[in-house]
């Protein structure tokens, strides 16, 4: 963990590594979608720091914990709109770095682009509520050869959803066992587009770098 | 808040009712003229059961002035009718339903929970309306409430395919292709229901909202489909039916579309599970042919269309996407004996009203109603294939349709998971 993520010595506290996800996955969209996706697709309930679901940075100069703890960045107003007060009457000062700061970064911009981070995790919020298997029911990890993806089967009593994830940074190739499920149809989750029937032999993927599919698998037509 | 006539109803018996296999309701709203013939059909109906089958006549009236209920007592007998007390509200009269009856959910409420602690097996409700046609549809549900082991039964009106057009056009192939359900009428105001039923549904606040009064059948037809209660259908003779007061066909759709958009959003991971359809239990199959078709011009439908087309383009550019704006804009310029609107366009464009009614891109009521002359231009395809066809002919080309959302389904789905992806000709900022 720490030769991955604290290049920086001063990105690391006691045991932890006190940063925020987008700063600790280098700004890179496709991996905060991807670890995103992972924790979503885990059991139990999923939990987003806030200002992660914006991309938010942090500030690990200013000690302990509190690198990780500065204002909310809802606007592109003064104090990032989290507050009128003078600014250095904030408990905090917000980040205002060329890459983090609340003028790029924040509420108000996010919500009126269709591509933002924001807008892509409101909508995996819903998608993840909407199938409560995914904080409810069992997981299966699957063994497939290339290390480099994983893959897993979260099932309950109404639904079978098969999830895939590549975390290398080049496309994979991956073919799973899924001969169990002969005839189910795969649809992906996101963009409802049905894939290929399972059949008997290995059922081939490619994913491209910190791909992730999300599958419902649909039993097939009658 | 009013109160209607019948919440001091003086036929109301005091002691509890005794158990009643069958619970038969009644919702009246001015229908003096024709309790006499209400009265004899539910007179048939009730002499042909068993003679040791008990049953119960409810009815809740809106707040007749007409001296309807006055008239249903000498009709049945007030011994034997249950006037079930119901407070409807002024609103209610004020903006009445497509269906014409104001507080419809209050009334029907009302009757069904008397049902309920009545202990009643099976409980049929009546659309004055239809009672008043004759007993063919009232006996087909009762004698299905006995036969079928279903929670709801709704009757399969005989039907030319061009009256009640947008039941067949809109309102079945969406539902069916939401729920999965192959009910015939989904929005049918008579039906039969089961105590498990009933208990599922009556705690719902639904009976008292606004939007509730207007489409309380095509919830219970959703509640019953989404839900997992069994389902059931009754064909039911051809009927001349009682002229209502028209309520023009903008606020028609307005109310029925908007009940059905809305209920969506409640149901999301119920009708997102679903995937093509499945039929429904039937007591028998239908029988008789249904009147001829309607007077349809299809010259004055197109000139309709034509004219919204003019009006109304701009609001249509905030729901509908590029290429669905290009094949009306073909179809705003085809000639009225070829004028054909693809299954697939209409599946589409529904959908896409559903979205923006969804993402409130424009006000909702505004938006519903400027659906209205799409729905002309579909009737007038439709019409121009089925006017001169037999029946059957019709049923086929509706299931076609109805495969038609089917199978665009997943467009719906996927905006719907996706909102980004709803991206209309004009885009408001």
């Amino acid at each position: 963990m720490y030769l991955a993520y604290t290049a920086d010595p001063e990105a690391r506290l006691n045991l932890g590594i006190r940063r925020r996800l987008a700063p600790l996955m280098g700004n890179d969209r496709r991996r905060i979608e991807l670890m995103t996706a992972l924790l979503f697709s885990f059991p139990g309930t999923p939990i987003i720091y806030y200002g992660d679901e914006i991309g938010m940075g942090d500030n690990i100069q200013l000690g302990d914990r509190h690198g990780v703890r500065t204002p909310m960045q809802w606007s592109g107003q003064p104090n990032a709109g989290f507050s009128t007060a003078p600014p250095e009457r904030l408990y905090s000062p917000v980040i205002s770095d060329p890459v983090y700061g609340y003028q790029s970064v924040n509420v108000g911009r996010q919500e009126d682009d269709g591509a933002s981070l924001l807008r892509w995790m409101r909508n995996m919020v819903a998608l993840r509520k909407m199938f409560n298997v995914f904080g409810r029911g069992t997981i299966e990890f699957l063994r497939p050869a290339n290390r480099k993806v994983v893959a897993y089967l979260r099932r309950s009593d109404q639904d079978l959803l098969l999830c895939v994830a590549n975390l290398s940074r080049v496309p994979q190739p991956i073919e799973l066992d899924l001969s169990a499920y002969a005839g189910m149809t795969p649809v992906e989750m996101l963009g409802y587009t049905a894939f290929p029937p399972i059949g008997e032999l290995p059922y081939f993927l490619t994913l491209g770098p910190y791909g992730f599919y999300w599958f419902e698998l649909q039993p097939g037509e009658a | 808040m009013a109160s209607t006539g019948s919440s001091s109803s003086p036929a109301r018996p005091e002691a509890d009712p005794a158990p009643a296999d069958l619970a038969v309701g009644l919702v009246t709203y001015n229908h003096a003229r024709a309790a006499e013939a209400i009265g004899q059909t539910v007179r048939t109906v009730l002499s042909a059961r068993p003679a040791a089958s008990a049953h119960r006549i409810l009815v809740a009236d809106a707040g007749s002035q007409d001296g309807t209920l006055e008239r249903l007592r000498g009709a049945i007998g007030g011994g034997e009718l249950v006037e079930v007390p119901f407070t409807a509200q002024t609103g209610d009269v004020l903006d009445l339903p497509y269906h014409g009856m104001p507080g419809r959910a209050r009334a029907l409420r009302a009757i069904l929970r008397e049902a309920a602690d009545g202990g009643a097996q099976a409980c049929v409700v009546l659309d004055a309306a239809t009672a008043a046609a004759g007993p063919a549809a009232a006996e087909a549900l009762c004698r299905a409430a006995t036969e079928l082991e279903a929670d709801f039964i709704t009757p399969r009106y005989a039907r030319h395919p061009l009256s009640g057009a947008l039941i067949h056009g809109v309102v079945y192939p969406l539902f069916r292709a939401l729920y999965g359900a192959r009910i015939r009428y989904p929005a049918a105001s008579d039906f039969a229901c089961s105590p498990r039923l009933l208990q599922a549904t009556l705690a719902d606040p639904i009976w008292e909202t606004e939007r509730g009064q207007s489409g309380i059948d095509l919830w219970l037809s959703a509640t019953a489909a989404a839900g997992g209660f069994r389902l059931g259908q009754v064909p039911v003779e051809p009927m001349a039916r009682e002229e209502r007061d028209a309520v023009d066909l903008a606020t028609t759709v307005r109310q029925i579309l908007g009940f059905l958009f809305t209920d969506m959003e409640r149901r999301v991971p119920a009708w997102q599970r679903v995937r093509g359809s499945r039929g429904v239990a039937s007591l028998g199959e239908p029988t008789g042919a249904p009147a001829g078709p309607p007077d349809v011009h299809v010259a004055q439908l197109v000139d309709s269309f034509r004219f919204g087309w003019r009006e109304l383009q701009d609001v249509w550019a905030e729901v509908l996407p590029p290429l669905a704006i290009l094949q009306w804009r073909r179809l705003a310029s085809a000639r009225p004996d070829g004028f054909r609107v693809e299954d697939a366009l209409w599946a589409r464009t529904v959908y896409d009203f559903a979205m923006g009614h969804r993402l409130r891109v424009i006000a909702r009521d505004h938006l519903l109603q400027s659906l209205a002359p799409l729905y002309l231009a579909w009737l007038a395809s439709f019409a121009g294939e089925v006017r001169q066809a037999p029946a059957a002919a019709g049923e086929e080309r509706i299931e076609r349709l109805c495969l038609a959302f089917e199978t665009e389904k997943p467009y719906l789905i996927s905006l719907w998971r996706w909102p980004e992806r709803f991206r209309p000709a004009k885009i408001r900022r």
